[in-house]
């Protein structure tokens, strides 16, 4: 445990610009961008609603996308709360927790994928594999701490951005409800964060296993290529897919892609909620396939990386 | 207990073949040196050992497979590669942090008192560092490690002549204080002759000479010749010739000093001097 805890520092030393300045960087110019848009009143966010009576009992209607959001606005809205329907406030909410969620959520899978092309790669480019490797630490603990830190660390520190990014947002919205005398309690009641958060590290869970065979394959292309690994991780499934529907006239490869790299399907979870869909997904072959592949493609880039200095 | 024992290896790069039924055996508690020429087979042999090539053949380092148990191996010894391969983006602190962590033989204090005589800084990143400077990081490292094997394979490149000097009479040192076995490739012959105490050298993947620096002494003698005794002296079969335009230089091999004796000066031959005139007999 003490050696991989050692090689998870090492790859935060390395990488400390896409593990943590990145997204902590994302998180503050979401702030900013929340605040100006507040004192602005220009900036677009993501409160939804058809139609809802405020304070003074007009009618303010909202864009399903967005509105626009100036400290008015959102006064007028934070004393409306109480007149939206149930659908509409789980609308509201959902949205909410969704956007940050899809935007941490794709930082988190980029920064994840361009760490995996490069890591062993770069190892062998530089040549301090040899150093790596005169130490007492076996290929697989070293691919293993690779694994962890793209697809469990970089993960969490995402979803603490995202968990950061909501609560400057709560109370940025507090602080000017409570100013202006419009009591808050009902929002936060209404938000349920804590079943929120937990979607959302469902959500980030279910899509890491769900694209493990892109992670696989990414390391897998880093372990053995020698030139360009972004090329190659992209070139050779082209190549194959057309191979495929060139021969065999059959696009199964591109498909079982699809499938695998379908938004939809990685962000399934939140969108519809409970625990049902969570066990329809996961009873899905596809799923089960998908992990196998995954596994083999990291026992196999485990064996390059092994293999690799008889080059 | 043979702490390198190699028999019968073999390594081919698609058509080139770097070993070629190499052969080696070294106890314990001796500094072995590497001698060979440029594509002799030192670096893969020396990868060999240190478990980064898969070779065929058996070969049992310290006891394990090397390539199979290299993270084993790496518990009980240090190797340096014949290449600048520390990690340009660390800092020097980092670095002997990581090491401190993962490796039980490494003596922290020992590394920060060695580079304390250095002009090395311990916040530097190593990509600031001069050639020499990350060499001189690389060997204190190497040196700090408390292992039974320490593998070097042209560990002076980018040394400057005081820090070389420095680090034979370290190495010397750590020799005679601690069980150590040392195996050292290296083009520097004459430096380091005098700290070993076995040579190899090594042509074309195969083992050519394989031998205690004590029988270098007994078994081969140098002959400066003039010319008038030298169809004489090669009527003695030297294994090489060498002309000079003062004399001609005879390498002998188990001869009879008594008889080289009375058709010139007779000595021993360094290592250079001996290395060379193997590859002439094998050329």
């Amino acid at each position: 445990m003490n050696i991989i805890s050692s090689l998870i520092r090492r790859e935060f030393q390395e990488h400390k610009v896409a593990f943590i300045w990145l997204p902590w960087s994302a998180c503050c110019i979401l702030i900013i961008f929340l605040l100006i848009a507040i004192s602005s009143g220009s900036g677009k966010i993501f409160i939804s609603g058809q139609s809802v009576s405020g304070p003074d009992q007009h009618s303010y209607s909202y864009e399903t996308e967005g509105s626009s959001l100036g400290t008015a606005l959102i006064l007028r809205a934070l004393g409306s709360l109480d007149s939206l329907s149930t659908v509409d406030k789980a609308q509201t909410f959902y949205q909410f927790h969704h956007i940050p969620r899809v935007l941490f959520q794709f930082i988190f899978i980029a920064i994840a994928c361009y760490y995996l092309t490069n890591t062993l790669y770069d190892e062998r480019a530089d040549r301090s594999i040899f150093f790596w490797k005169s130490m007492p630490v076996s290929d697989w603990q070293s691919i293993q701490s690779k694994l962890i830190c793209a697809l469990l660390i970089v993960p969490a520190i995402c979803f603490c951005c995202m968990v950061i990014f909501h609560l400057v947002f709560l109370t940025v919205i507090s602080s000017l409800g409570i100013f202006h005398s419009i009591p808050v309690s009902r929002l936060w009641q209404n938000l349920q964060l804590v079943s929120g958060w937990s979607h959302t590290i469902i959500s980030f869970l279910f899509s890491i296993i769900w694209m493990l065979p892109l992670y696989g394959w990414l390391i897998l292309v880093s372990s053995w290529t020698t030139r360009s690994p972004m090329l190659i991780s992209v070139l050779v499934p082209g190549i194959t897919v057309l191979f495929e529907s060139m021969v065999f006239q059959s696009h199964h490869l591109l498909d079982w892609m699809r499938q695998h790299l379908n938004s939809s399907a990685i962000m399934a979870i939140p969108k519809t909620g409970g625990n049902e869909n969570t066990l329809t997904l996961l009873s899905q072959p596809a799923l089960y396939e998908g992990i196998l592949t995954g596994v083999l493609f990291i026992v196999a880039a485990c064996w390059f990386r092994r293999k690799i200095n008889d080059r | 207990m043979s702490i390198i024992s190699a028999q019968n290896l073999h390594k081919r790069y698609g058509s080139q073949l770097a070993l070629d039924g190499f052969n080696l055996k070294i106890d314990a508690h001796n500094i072995v040196g590497l001698i060979g020429p440029n594509g002799a087979g030192k670096t893969t042999l020396l990868r060999a050992i240190m478990g980064l090539n898969e070779v065929q053949g058996e070969l049992k380092v310290l006891g394990l497979n090397p390539y199979s148990q290299r993270h084993l191996l790496m518990n009980r010894s240090a190797y340096i590669a014949d290449v600048d391969t520390l990690p340009r983006w660390m800092k020097v602190k980092d670095l002997i942090r990581y090491v401190t962590r993962v490796h039980a033989q490494f003596d922290k204090e020992k590394v920060k008192n060695i580079l304390s005589k250095t002009s090395i800084k311990q916040d530097a990143k190593i990509k600031t560092l001069s050639k020499g400077m990350v060499t001189q990081l690389h060997l204190a490292i190497v040196c700090s490690l408390n292992t039974e094997l320490l593998v070097l394979d042209e560990p002076m490149l980018g040394l400057d002549i005081i820090h070389r000097q420095a680090f034979y009479d370290r190495l010397q040192d750590d020799f005679h204080k601690g069980n150590k076995t040392i195996l050292i490739s290296t083009h520097e012959v004459s430096e380091i002759e005098h700290l070993l105490t076995h040579v190899v050298f090594i042509a074309a993947g195969q083992s050519i000479l394989c031998t205690a620096m004590e029988e270098v002494t007994k078994r081969f003698y140098k002959v400066m010749v003039n010319d008038s005794r030298l169809e004489k002296a090669l009527k003695l079969s030297p294994i090489s010739q060498r002309s000079t335009p003062k004399a001609h230089q005879l390498i002998f091999e188990n001869a009879n000093p008594e008889q080289l004796s009375e058709i010139g000066e007779l000595s021993t031959p360094n290592l250079a001097e001996l290395f060379v005139a193997y590859m002439r007999d094998i050329q």
